[in-house]
């Protein structure tokens, strides 16, 4: 959805309320800092329901304490039995159709605007869940990548999602809501990011043992930062830069490496971990589990299970100067 | 009642209701309040071992990067919390609240069929311990108390732990739909004499609700369940979207059963809170109607949110709204509700004690979780919240707050009447106050920290997302709350042996159990009680049956050659019908249970020589069960003249000198000379406890069927062709046949009770239909594993033909139990309504077999 | 001989009051799940008529059943006691409830009828 179609609810509607929620008021990465004009529309949409909560769980308290604090019965049984039902039905049919006709209405009018029309889309993204990570594909520019949405800002962006094994949900809270990845389905996921920055996202859906340690980022650019990582993207991997990374590219098909991992432009085209072209792009490992540096990335590829015990990816024996050469050919792929 | 006549006669009553004594007492005893405190406390220990393994989740989240436990137990010990909570502690612990005091409430002495009451009680104790058998062959659950496929299908779970899972589940749901028909029968056909639909208390009403909800909403997890496991062991692909299935097909079924779940454990609950209220503010609740329409009205609507829980799986817009306004009105009841307490309390004179104190707890945390349950009910915001802690938050809001609290206090109150002792006052406030505000320190957090972009089922989070000071707060709360609630067991503990006694009636409460001693004897009530009030002891002599005081006519008052014996009423109005006789202790329902319980392990291990074994041994045993003496059974008693097998007898007549109405010395001679004339009128009437078991058993059989129908219905929907191949397609010929002989067996059955060789013949041509059904299918090929289609037809199929065995079971049974005794009416009814129901239904499976297919 | 049983001439047909107490609950529950089936056949134009169709035959239906449950009702009490008063007989309970059933899931319905005409069924 575009800004055009969503009447935005201001930002400092929602910001003093929600940021007295958020308390510390860190950047992380919740529902409550709304970046993206989805999000934005379900979170005035939360102001909404906190205030009208809060206004009648005050009324119940207080009707709730009046009742305890009230006399004993003396004012007859027949004023008594009026008073009841005046609480009964006041309390128990008036006021929540007051707030929940309105509050229908207002969902439904929400429900509308969050609602797509078709052709307004300006980037398509595939994404599918696999146990633990994500299969990120831009179709149309000939990328694919993994654990990471780059999109550019003020741009309608269509997610499809399906799975590749059990049920995961795409989450950025920051951006939308949530929507399921089924076997044998594709669902869609449309919004948009208004500023520039990185979004944390996770798989809702509880999927298995490492169902924790399933995050991803989403990368809100600029039009022009977007356009030169789709360049860079597009590419197939670098040759090996000199004699070491070479050698490191031979121990990467050596050790089995390839079966499971494609890196395009060579001979390895595995499909079952994730596409390594541009590894060393990507700002985690392991789908958000640690940073992408050196020291991880060993450990990574020595004892994954070490970091991330369950994941598919079994542990490389290698010893300490193979390790060396690898590492340095997979810095290399930019 | 000084006089020596009925003193002997109260002894005498006594012997008649006594369980055994020792361990063969322990396993044959079929008393409602014995049954009903096994499970109280069976499920307190479950309550126990649920909590522990909640307090492990929590410190595990106590910090980012937490290493208290894997993801391998974390994933284990959530998956156990959730399913012990909702099935081994929730349910059973209200339906042995009910199970304990309806009886009481209404009247009367015992369930209505208490040898199937006690069956409950071990099919429930043994699905609870293979549960948690897993723990120790270290395959346990991981798959989440919702056990979604594909996560559970053995491809991603090839281990045991989702099979203990689903057998164990299945195990204690078909507890509770058996504990829920019990219930259902009491409540409608067993009430006091005067006691009218209007004069149900109302915590008995909630559990009449309660019972009739579980018997169309569990045969749906069951349901799911057996299809699951029917994958998993032979690869039958019907949540398999590669063979034409569908994962979504299981969250349907699944929350279709889950959604009323949460209003089966929150409509008793609010029954507590409602008796609750009565007895500590000295008043009845006000607007009565309007409270029982409120509990129908959520019972009802319950059945129609489902889809709430799927808000993000990719519905249109449209389905979440419709579902979404549907969730969002039963806010109307439940203020309704929230309101009449409110006035109660208001109207009345509150003594503030440990009862009163968890009700305005119960009232403060449930008021807030209902209105989070608007909250993400409404379908955008869900978006966001759904499968967050916030989710964590609002459920245990609703279900600590709406269940828990209102357990408790209702613990607390009826305490003195289970045991004749009081617990401390000091001590239950102390515990209630740690309780209350442990649990919000423990999950008022949770709210901030779903929307904060926690989600749920996570075994831990790395630093530096702010999240830590909420969680450490949650864990230390939820320690506190788990303090709480050991204190507060301690207390009933301790005052079990040392508390001060209570007497009958410690609280001046209004409902019928407080009549009775504390604790009740073994029959409850002297003299079953006729009721003129809604709360019968606060208008003694005021509006009266027949304008008399509850204790003045002798009903049942002396047993009749030692037989237990109570009386059944009409449902709406509840004039008396006939005198039942129940029958005592018994070992079928344990052995029949245990014997179940190894077909099960039979089939968890793949021994499938033990589960056959067990499954004849069980069937054998439920012959042997139907076909006791159920008389002799009762003859507890030192009478020795009993001998006489027509237990449908009339009520005080001249030949049945047992039955003569016998009243107090003070009870003026009118009242008792009224009540003589009123049972001298009395002819026995209308349908067997038995009759009725079956009826609401074939409730829920027929809610397994529908749930299979609409498995079926919705997987062809999502297919393009049906049947898949041209493969599939079957000759109507044998079938039809097999329909002709079905047809005509049922309609020679029609007569009422229809004679003994119509119904040999009926049964002759039924089981040839039973044959030539097998062989039809047998000779159509159908692979169970080959592709949906094929996979759901032989379910029905087979669901089929099992309705129409043991109907040939039941008949050839109950053929041989009327020959033995002629002037019984009850095995014919039995038969003949068992017979028709599973008819029906089979007719009903074959037009969807053979019809569907052609058709739509 | 109990005040039931003297008091149940009055009723005109208990049979009614099963339908009235039943017709509420049954039309919401059809409504529902007609609706969402039809929500995937009716993305066409003129489609959504038969979403407001469903929408009429339901309120329609609890209507007519509250209109003789009402007609009916053989309650000398006041309209607004009766909610909130113990009724004398189970059978006027029965009456009461079927009334205020009624009530409840009319009301449920026409919101749900409310949200199948501002919610496209195409989206």
């Amino acid at each position: 959805m575009t800004s055009r179609h969503v009447r935005r609810v201001p930002r400092w509607v929602i910001a003093p309320p929600v940021l007295a929620l958020a308390g510390c008021g860190d950047q992380e990465p919740g529902a409550l800092l709304p970046r993206g004009s989805v999000a934005q529309e379900i979170g005035g949409l939360t102001l909404l329901l906190v205030v009208l909560g809060a206004a009648v769980f005050v009324l119940v308290l207080v009707a709730l304490g009046m009742a305890v604090r009230s006399s004993p019965l003396g004012s007859g049984e027949a004023v008594a039995t009026a008073r009841s039902r005046r609480l009964v039905l006041g309390g128990g049919v008036v006021l929540p159709v007051m707030v929940l006709v309105p509050l229908t209405v207002a969902m439904l009018v929400s429900g509308n605007r969050l609602t797509h029309r078709q052709g307004d889309v300006g980037l398509t993204i595939e994404v599918v869940g696999h146990q633990f990570w994500w299969e990120v594909r831009y179709p149309d520019l000939g990328v694919v990548t993994a654990n990471e949405i780059h999109l550019p800002v003020d741009t309608p962006v269509r997610l499809l999602l399906t799975s590749a094994d059990v049920i995961h949900s795409v989450w950025v809270p920051q951006l939308a809501g949530k929507v399921d990845m089924i076997p044998g389905k594709t669902n869609e996921l449309r919004f948009d990011a208004d500023t520039p920055g990185v979004f944390r996202g996770f798989c809702a859906e509880f999927c298995g043992l490492q169902h924790g340690r399933m995050h991803f980022l989403v990368i809100a650019q600029t039009a022009d930062d977007f356009e030169a990582w789709i360049t860079e993207q597009a590419e197939p991997a670098a040759p090996p830069a000199d004699e070491t990374a070479a050698r490191g590219m031979e121990i990467f098909s050596e050790h089995g490496c390839a079966a499971c991992h494609a890196v395009r432009g060579t001979d390895a085209v595995g499909v079952a971990g994730p596409d390594l072209t541009h590894l060393a792009s990507r700002r985690t490992l392991g789908a958000g589990t640690v940073a992408n540096r050196r020291g991880n990335l060993a450990g990574w590829v020595v004892d994954p299970q070490g970091i991330k015990p369950g994941n598919l990816m079994p542990p490389t024996p290698l010893d300490a100067a193979e390790l060396d050469l690898l590492l340095r050919y997979l810095e290399g792929l930019r | 009642m000084t006089d020596r006549d009925t003193d002997a006669a109260f002894a005498e009553l006594e012997r008649t209701w006594a369980s055994r004594p020792g361990l063969i007492g322990f396993l044959t005893a079929v008393n409602h309040k014995q049954i009903g405190l096994r499970f109280i406390w069976t499920a307190v220990v479950f309550l126990l071992i649920g909590g522990v393994e909640a307090l492990l989740i929590r410190l595990q989240l106590a910090t980012s990067d937490g290493t208290v436990l894997g993801p391998e137990a974390y994933n284990q010990l959530f998956t156990m919390h959730g399913t012990t909570m909702m099935f081994l502690f929730g349910i059973p612990i209200l339906e042995g609240l009910a199970m304990y005091f309806v009886p009481l409430q209404i009247g009367t002495r015992d369930l209505p069929l208490p040898r199937l009451n006690a069956f409950g009680y071990w099919v429930y104790l043994f699905g609870g311990i293979l549960l948690h058998w897993s723990f120790l062959t270290g395959d346990v659950p991981d798959g989440g108390w919702f056990a979604y496929p594909p996560l559970t299908s053995t491809e991603f779970s090839p281990g045991a732990g989702i099979d203990f899972w689903l057998l164990g589940v299945t195990f204690v749901e078909i507890s509770g739909i058996i504990g829920a028909v019990e219930i259902v029968v009491l409540i409608m056909r067993f009430r006091a004499p005067g006691m009218t639909l209007s004069r149900i208390p109302l915590f008995s009403w909630s559990a009449l609700i309660m019972s009739g909800m579980m018997l169309f909403a569990f045969p749906f997890v069951v349901a799911a369940s057996v299809l699951l496991e029917v994958e998993r062991k032979f690869g039958a692909p019907f949540y398999d979207p590669s063979l034409g299935g569908d994962p979504l097909l299981w969250q349907h079924l699944f929350w279709i059963f889950g959604h009323p779940e949460v209003y089966i454990l929150l409509l008793p609950a609010t029954g507590i809170v409602s008796a609750v209220v009565a007895a500590h503010v000295r008043r009845p609740v006000v607007a009565y109607p309007l409270v029982v329409a409120s509990l129908v009205a959520i019972a009802i609507a319950s059945f129609g949110l489902w889809v709430h829980h799927m808000f993000t799986v990719g519905l249109p817009v449209l389905v979440l709204s419709l579902f979404a306004v549907a969730s969002y009105f039963i806010a109307v009841p439940s203020g309704i509700q929230v309101f009449a307490w409110i006035a109660t309390i208001w109207e009345g004179r509150p003594r503030w004690g440990t009862p009163l104190w968890f009700v305005i707890g119960f009232l403060v945390i449930f008021v807030l979780g209902g209105i989070t349950g608007v909250m993400v009910a409404t379908a955008p915001f869900d978006h966001q919240a759904h499968d967050t802690f916030f989710v964590v938050a609002h459920f245990h809001y609703v279900l600590i707050g709406g269940v828990v609290f209102p357990v408790f206090a209702g613990l607390h109150h009826w305490f003195p009447k289970m045991t004749g002792r009081l617990p401390s006052e000091s001590i239950g406030k102390t515990a209630f106050w740690l309780m209350f505000v442990g649990f919000n320190v423990a999950f008022f957090p949770q709210h901030w920290l779903g929307l904060q972009g926690m989600v749920r089922r996570t075994y831990t989070y790395p630093a530096g997302l702010g999240w830590e000071a909420a969680n450490m707060a949650s864990t230390v709360g939820s320690f506190v709350l788990a303090a709480g609630v050991l204190l507060f067991l301690a207390n009933l503990a301790h005052a079990w042996r040392r508390g001060r006694e209570s007497g009958p009636d410690p609280w001046g409460a209004d409902t019928l159990e407080w009549a009775a001693q504390s604790p009740p004897n073994n029959h409850n009530f002297d003299s079953l009680p006729v009721v003129g009030s809604l709360s019968p002891l606060w208008d003694r002599g005021a509006h009266g049956y027949d304008d008399e005081t509850l204790e003045s006519i002798g009903v049942l008052g002396r047993p009749w050659l030692g037989r237990r014996e109570v009386l059944r009423t009409t449902v709406v109005a509840a004039d008396p019908e006939a005198i039942v006789v129940l029958p005592g202790p018994t070992y079928w329902p344990f052995v029949t249970a245990a014997a179940l319980t190894s077909s099960l392990v039979g089939v968890l291990v793949d021994a499938w020589a033990l589960a056959g074994l067990g499954a004849v041994v069980a069937v054998a045993f439920l012959i042997g069960w139907a076909t006791e003496d159920r008389v002799r059974l009762t003859r507890q008693s030192s009478d020795p003249s009993g001998t006489s097998p027509d237990f449908l007898a009339a009520v005080g007549t001249d030949e049945d000198p047992g039955h003569e109405v016998s009243g107090s010395d003070q009870a003026p001679a009118l009242a008792r000379r009224r009540a003589a004339e009123h049972f001298k009128a009395l002819t026995p009437r209308g349908h067997s406890a038995s009759w009725w078991g079956v009826m609401v058993g074939l409730t829920a059989l027929a809610t397994i069927v529908a749930a299979l129908v609409y498995a079926y219905f919705y997987l062809r929907l999502g297919a393009d062709s049906w049947p898949p191949s041209r493969s599939s397609e079957r000759p109507l010929g044998i079938p039809l046949a097999a329909l002709a002989l079905v047809v005509v067996a049922g309609v020679l059955s029609m007569p009422r009770a229809g004679s003994g060789l119509a119904r040999w013949l009926a049964m002759g041509l039924a089981a040839g239909g039973l044959t030539l059904q097998v062989v039809a299918v047998v000779g159509s090929g159908y692979r169970i594993d080959a592709n949906a289609y094929e996979a759901i037809v032989i379910v029905l199929e087979v669901m089929a033909a099992s309705l129409l065995a043991v109907a040939l079971l039941v008949r050839a049974t109950m053929l041989v139990e009327a020959m033995r005794s002629p002037t019984d009416p009850e095995p014919v009814e039995v038969d003949i309504a068992y017979w028709r129901g599973a008819l029906v239904l089979w007719a009903v499976l074959w037009a969807v077999v053979h019809v569907a297919p052609r058709v739509v | 001989m109990t005040q039931d049983s003297s008091r149940r001439a009055d009723i005109p047909s208990p049979g009614w009051l099963w339908v009235t107490l039943l017709a509420g609950p049954l039309a919401w529950f059809g409504h529902l799940n007609i609706s969402y089936a039809l929500v995937y056949l009716t993305c066409r134009p003129w489609g959504v008529l038969w979403l407001h169709l469903v929408t009429a035959a339901a309120v329609a239906t609890i209507a007519v059943a509250m209109g003789v449950g009402w007609r009916r009702r053989n309650s000398q009490t006041h309209a607004r006691s009766e909610m909130t008063e113990v009724p004398e007989s189970g059978w006027q309970l029965v009456g009461i409830l079927g009334r205020l059933l009624g009530l409840f899931f009319l009301l449920v319905t026409v919101m749900a009828g409310v949200a199948s005409a501002m919610v496209s069924p195409c989206i």
